[in-house]
């Protein structure tokens, strides 16, 4: 047993083919060659009693008028039918010999061998005659119920057996091809679905080493699209060469069902394009093995993505903690500064160098608790003043702020705002320096001018509100995309900014429950020619702030 | 490698089980499970035909085939041989004139034929001593001229002239001789009739005559008497007429050849007459041979007949 399962798969089919052969060339074989045989040997027997019954048919009135030469003519005609007539005669009722074809005399045992006793029947005998077998048939003939004579022919046995054993050999012959072909089948057979398995295991090892892009599945000839003379773009099957339609969900066929695969499957048996592309079990099972590996392929990257985010967050987290202690600790002796610094003022000369020097170290000392309240805002450590509020107006009245200085910088703001916009509950003043600082990250993004689209939407579904800064700039990279966020971190030249714009405005989300992320270049359901028309195709960057919804207060 | 010959050697195997099939089967096809008997047939002599024992020879006028013939008188060929203790042997000529002629050169001894062909064997000297009786049952037979009983244009014999007339063969005594002597008697002879047809054989000639007329192919028709009976449950007999019947005649004849010893005569004779239809056997021999008895009969019984001839100008 153990050596059968450490067979070969295609040596299994050919033993498996070659078994089911032998044994019906075993059993089968010989059966219905001895069936054959014995129809041969009893249609030779019926052809020797039609030939009888002929003879004696024809000498009823020659025996009658004991016409010789008719007689002798009628056992003549007989002998010259040939196939195996080895002698014909006819004996009177007194079994006296007649005619026959004998030369030179007559065998005498004949007389007595195979002698009728009933005269409504023939008789067959086999005889010995030493050199070979002869069937002897014996007729008699009958003249209403009086017999008057018999008879006989005698058919060799040997050319019967010749017919039967050239039989015997056909159907061993076509057996034994029939057993060669089979085997030849069966390899090939064997070799066809053993390649196909191999090219399925190859396909596994390259998802084991990571390749998610190997394609088991054959190209189609015709694809969905061509078939159909369909020029749905937007459908998730247009253009993808690499699964078949009936494992895509949500094909816009009219006929398609929009579950998914495999529950989608069955509303395709009667499709035109399953008809034509679809294979057997192991093209199923390779097309399925694509599948699953374009569909590893994406959970995989989402998962990365939601690592990096996960990643991100306690980054922030970690960063902010630090910030806020950093902050605090630094913000007391900056405040020690300060006041000695201010107090110094009153004590030296005011046209003297001191007084400028102690400005100075006042202004800095102020930058530095800029910067200090900047780190205790993104580590949400700064007190906070919520209402409800509109987040429409919060954006216009910052957009008002700013619109008229950008302008001067050819740099124009477009706004695209949600109607139907539910309140939500924020700090207008932070959130106000949340978008003004979006709005100052896009316009430096654009030196020489742009286009800055600020839209506003309902997410009805999960509650929320999505604020959109979207520039025409030249976007940003995709390792800085990972580090914006950072404080600190900045492309500006030195002195242009502190770095902490984003990491504040983070903060600030943050502490409203909310979301903030960024998107470089634009997402193709930001209104591209809004955003782009004035300036030459630039990826541009899109700011995505969510904040949920105010929660409904009851009026009872 | 190993397993390379290993796999070839277990097809190998393969190979030699189906080429060691193939034997056996050729070997199973050459099997003999029939008994046999053991012949010499170097053992061989030339035959000759025994010569025939002296025996009297029976000849039934050769109407129908051979086969026939010997099928309706074997039985009472052997009844004949059986009584008289003679030796008797049914003799087949092929035609009539063989069968006249077998008589006159003594090859016949016992002639079993119709009366016309009596009158011709009693020329060569030939002696009629029996004769049988008709199935009707009685020794005679007549001719029936028939029409349809419809046919307007004929009410008696008279009427015959101009018609068609479908008899059974040309030398049928019942079905044509008879009538025509009826016929001649009456003043009208064969070109009288607008057609003389005979009926298309072979077989149930006398039955076609009949259908012929009562279809209405022909205007009348001669048959033997009896023939209607024969079918009374095919046709409607109603629909046919009886226009005129024949004066009855002797029957087939028993006639003995010239200088046949007339002791062998007698002795068939009697063995002749005692056969009745009474009798459970006899039954079957007369049944078979197509009669219900036979009686005595001389040459004077045929007299009628040799007129009819004469009428007929057969003679």
């Amino acid at each position: 047993m153990n050596f059968f399962l450490r067979l070969k798969f295609r040596t299994k089919i050919i033993l498996g083919i070659s078994g089911i052969m032998v044994f019906m060339v075993l059993v089968l074989t010989p059966s219905v060659s001895r069936i054959a045989a014995s129809a041969l040997v009893k249609e030779s027997k019926k052809r020797g009693l039609a030939l009888a019954g002929g003879l004696t048919i024809r000498a009823v009135d020659p025996i009658l008028t004991m016409d010789l030469l008719r007689l002798r003519n009628i056992v003549d005609d007989v002998q010259t039918m040939g196939g195996g007539i080895v002698y014909a005669f006819i004996l009177d009722a007194k079994n006296q010999v007649l005619v026959h074809t004998f030369q030179n005399g007559f065998p005498l045992d004949l007389v007595t061998v195979n002698t009728i006793e009933d005269t409504t029947t023939s008789r067959i005998q086999l005889l010995d005659a030493g050199t070979e077998l002869i069937y002897d048939f014996a007729a008699p003939v009958v003249i209403g119920d009086s017999q008057v004579g018999t008879g006989r022919i005698g058919l060799s046995r040997s050319i019967i057996q010749r017919s039967v054993n050239r039989l015997i050999l056909t159907i061993a012959a076509l057996s034994a091809g029939t057993f060669f072909l089979a085997i030849l089948l069966g390899g090939l057979f064997g070799r066809w679905v053993t390649t196909r398995l191999g090219l399925l295991k190859k396909h596994v090892e390259e998802i084991v080493k990571g390749n998610l892009d190997h394609q088991t599945g054959p190209l189609l000839k015709r694809n969905c699209w061509e078939i159909m003379n369909c020029d749905l773009k937007k459908c998730p099957a247009y253009g993808d060469s690499r699964r078949r339609c009936w494992y895509v969900a949500g094909t816009m066929c009219a006929q398609c069902d929009h579950a998914m695969y495999p529950q989608k499957l069955q509303s395709c048996h009667t499709c035109p394009i399953y008809k034509e592309n679809v294979g057997d079990e192991i093209q199923d099972l390779a097309e399925t093995f694509d599948v699953m590996a374009l569909s590893l392929k994406t959970h995989i990257s989402e998962i990365k993505n939601y690592q990096e985010q996960l990643i991100q967050a306690q980054k922030m987290d970690s960063i902010g903690k630090m910030a806020g202690g950093v902050a605090h600790e630094i913000n007391t002796p900056l405040g020690i500064i300060l006041g000695y610094a201010q107090l110094l003022q009153d004590d030296v000369d005011p046209e003297g160098e001191m007084i400028k020097e102690l400005q100075i170290i006042e202004r800095q000392t102020k930058v530095c608790r800029k910067i200090v309240a900047d780190l205790l805002k993104f580590s949400r450590q700064t007190e906070t003043a919520k209402r409800e509020m509109s987040i429409n107006n919060s954006l216009l009245e910052t957009i008002a702020l700013v619109e008229h200085t950008f302008r001067l910088d050819k740099v124009l703001i477009q706004t695209d705002f949600e109607e139907e916009e539910k309140n939500i509950v924020g700090d207008p003043d932070k959130l106000k320096q949340v978008w003004l600082n979006l709005f100052n990250n896009a316009k430096d993004a654009m030196p020489d001018g742009g286009l800055i689209l600020v839209r506003s939407r309902m997410d009805a579904e999960k509650n929320l509100v999505v604020i959109s800064v979207a520039d025409t700039g030249p976007g940003i990279s995709e390792e800085n995309m990972k580090k914006i966020f950072d404080p600190f971190f900045t492309t500006k030249s030195v002195g242009k900014g502190t770095g902490l714009g984003l990491s504040v405005s983070f903060g600030i989300i943050e502490d409203h429950d909310g979301r903030i992320r960024a998107q470089s270049p634009l997402p193709s359901d930001l209104k591209m020619e809004d955003v782009t028309d004035s300036r030459q195709k630039r990826p541009g960057t899109v700011f995505v702030v969510e904040i949920p919804v105010a929660p409904l207060v009851s009026t009872d | 490698m190993m397993q390379s010959i290993k796999k070839r050697a277990d097809i190998s195997i393969l190979y030699l089980l189906l080429i060691g099939l193939v034997t056996a089967l050729v070997c199973t096809g050459c099997s003999e499970d029939e008994p046999v008997v053991r012949v010499d047939l170097a053992n061989r002599t030339e035959l000759t035909l025994a010569q025939p024992a002296q025996a009297v020879t029976y000849a039934y006028l050769p109407q129908y085939s051979h086969s026939i013939s010997f099928e309706r008188h074997w039985r009472l060929v052997e009844r004949l041989t059986a009584a008289t203790g003679l030796h008797i042997r049914q003799v087949f000529p092929d035609t009539f004139d063989a069968h006249i002629k077998m008589v006159e050169r003594g090859e016949i001894d016992i002639s079993f034929s119709n009366p016309f062909i009596y009158i011709k064997l009693a020329e060569t000297g030939a002696t009629a001593f029996a004769r049988i009786i008709e199935s009707s049952g009685k020794p005679d037979f007549m001719g029936q001229i028939i029409c349809r009983r419809d046919n307007e244009r004929i009410k008696d014999i008279k009427d015959c002239p101009g018609k068609r007339w479908i008899a059974v063969d040309p030398s049928s005594a019942g079905g044509y001789l008879f009538a025509l002597g009826h016929f001649i008697e009456q003043g009208i002879n064969r070109q009288d009739f607008s057609e003389i047809a005979f009926a298309p054989g072979p077989g149930g000639k006398q039955e076609k005559v009949v259908l012929a007329v009562y279809t209405g192919q022909y205007d009348i028709g001669s048959i033997r008497n009896g023939t209607l009976s024969i079918l009374k449950d095919r046709i409607d007999l109603s629909q046919v007429r009886i226009l005129a019947e024949t004066k009855p005649y002797p029957g087939w004849v028993y006639a003995a050849r010239k200088d046949l010893d007339p002791e062998i005569i007698d002795k068939l004779a009697q063995a002749m007459f005692t056969l009745s239809m009474e009798d459970e056997k006899d039954a079957v021999i007369l049944e078979t041979a197509k009669m219900r008895g036979i009686i005595p009969a001389t040459d004077i019984d045929y007299d009628l007949v040799r007129d009819l001839a004469d009428k007929l100008q057969m003679r």
